[in-house]
């Protein structure tokens, strides 16, 4: 009986806590379909690497030390989004590329707010990437700088990535009037060529590599995945990139992860403050984008739906889904999903070299 | 919770650079698009 039922005495609050945190993480999966390939596995993990003297335990953290200690899997998985993405919108209007830059602006705002919080400068920095809205850049980036809160930023990241559509709705209309939301733009893309699709990629790995060469890793698989989406010639590695590997890597990736959240690092009030802090980075990267929009319609004639700007985070493609509802809600004649969509790519673009920016910055400091 | 005014100020710094080298990196990116797109119609047109 001792062998069957010893273990319970070593149950404390804290397992059980965790067990519920685990729970609503499938609930949210499962019920409200909030990033299920990531949050189910997630909890599920979470749950059974809160049980006392888990063998779960041994088992994940083999796999933590192969596929993200060493940003393997981030990396991967990086591959299948750039399979995913659509870059027609930002090559038919090159200019919207702006707007991902913009809206990064969270990121370094909570930078600011994070090391205010008395954070140091490599948690501070791992924090702040969360306003990326970009989960393998989160990893990345916080593996790259060795950031002590990992899990709770990879949660924070991708719970949020999850509620865009709550949070960008309240903030949007906390900055904005609805005649600005009502503002109509008229697209009128430019023809692409399949050279230039080919050679986008290509050529943004270069620079993005020759400016920030620790964002290299990041801009180049995605970039990569990319290529074989655009190359028109690796069709069924391209459809295996976006389906098979992306979602056989987020479910590792999910249930690997979990092991980072064992109630004794997992509840701490830090990981409330990184909760709340990447809460700061979402919102303030929709006002980067919003007052940015705002700021070109001083200076330009053809006027340009502010929404637009806070597209520019890399939510993507929910962010600009998002943005397209609520302007087609003020005005139900106005449709602002291409420009939105192209805000939302740059975003994806942006926000991986604001992570090799922050690792070249921060990098050399802490490491 | 410790308030570090210091780390706060010190941290201004990376974000005028961060934020300002995103754009630099995106106006690059920009040019190169716009030359492209240049550069393969006119390879088309021929």
């Amino acid at each position: 009986m001792t062998q069957i039922f010893g273990n319970f005495a070593d149950l404390t609050w804290q397992m059980m806590a965790m067990w519920a945190i685990g729970g609503i993480m499938i609930y949210l999966a499962i019920k409200k379909e909030m990033e299920p390939t990531l949050l189910l596995p997630m909890g599920f993990g979470c749950i059974l690497c809160n049980m006392p003297n888990s063998g779960m335990i041994h088992t994940l953290e083999i796999l933590f030390q192969a596929g993200v200690d060493n940003e393997l899997f981030p990396l991967l998985l990086f591959i299948g989004i750039g399979a995913m993405i659509d870059f027609g919108p930002v090559l038919a209007d090159p200019k919207l590329l702006l707007f991902g830059a913009a809206a990064q602006f969270g990121i370094f705002f909570t930078l600011s707010m994070a090391s205010l919080l008395g954070f140091e400068l490599r948690d501070a920095a791992s924090i702040a990437i969360i306003g990326a809205a970009d989960g393998p850049t989160s990893i990345f980036v916080s593996q790259q700088l060795k950031s002590n809160y990992t899990a709770a930023i990879i949660v924070a990241a991708y719970s949020y990535m999850a509620l865009v559509p709550i949070v960008q709705p309240f903030c949007i209309k906390l900055v904005t009037t609805k005649k600005e939301r009502m503002i109509r733009m008229e697209y009128t893309p430019g023809q692409i060529s399949k050279g230039t699709r080919i050679l986008f990629p290509i050529v943004v790995s270069i620079i993005a590599s020759l400016v920030a060469p620790d964002s290299a890793a990041l801009v180049g698989f995605l970039m990569f995945g990319n290529l074989l989406r655009e190359c028109g010639v690796l069709r069924g590695l391209s459809e295996c990139a976006q389906n098979v590997l992306a979602n056989l890597v987020s479910l590792l990736l999910g249930l690997t992860v979990a092991v980072r959240m064992q109630a004794e690092s997992f509840l701490v009030p830090e990981t409330l403050m990184i909760l709340g802090l990447g809460l700061v980075a979402f919102m303030f990267d929709t006002f980067g984008g919003v007052f940015f929009g705002k700021l070109i319609n001083l200076f330009s004639k053809k006027k340009i739906n502010p929404m637009v700007g806070a597209a520019g985070i890399s939510a993507f493609p929910m962010s600009s889904r998002v943005i397209a509802k609520m302007a087609k809600d003020e005005d139900p004649y106005n449709f602002i999903l291409m420009q939105a969509a192209g805000a939302n790519v740059a975003g994806q673009v942006a926000s991986v070299i604001a992570g090799g920016l922050i690792l070249a910055m921060i990098g050399p400091l802490v490491l | 919770m410790k308030i570090n005014v210091k780390a706060f100020l010190e941290s201004l710094v990376f974000m005028v650079e961060g934020w300002l080298g995103i754009f630099v990196v995106m106006a690059i990116i920009i040019a190169v698009v716009y030359g492209l797109n240049k550069l393969t119609a006119e390879k088309d047109a021929k």
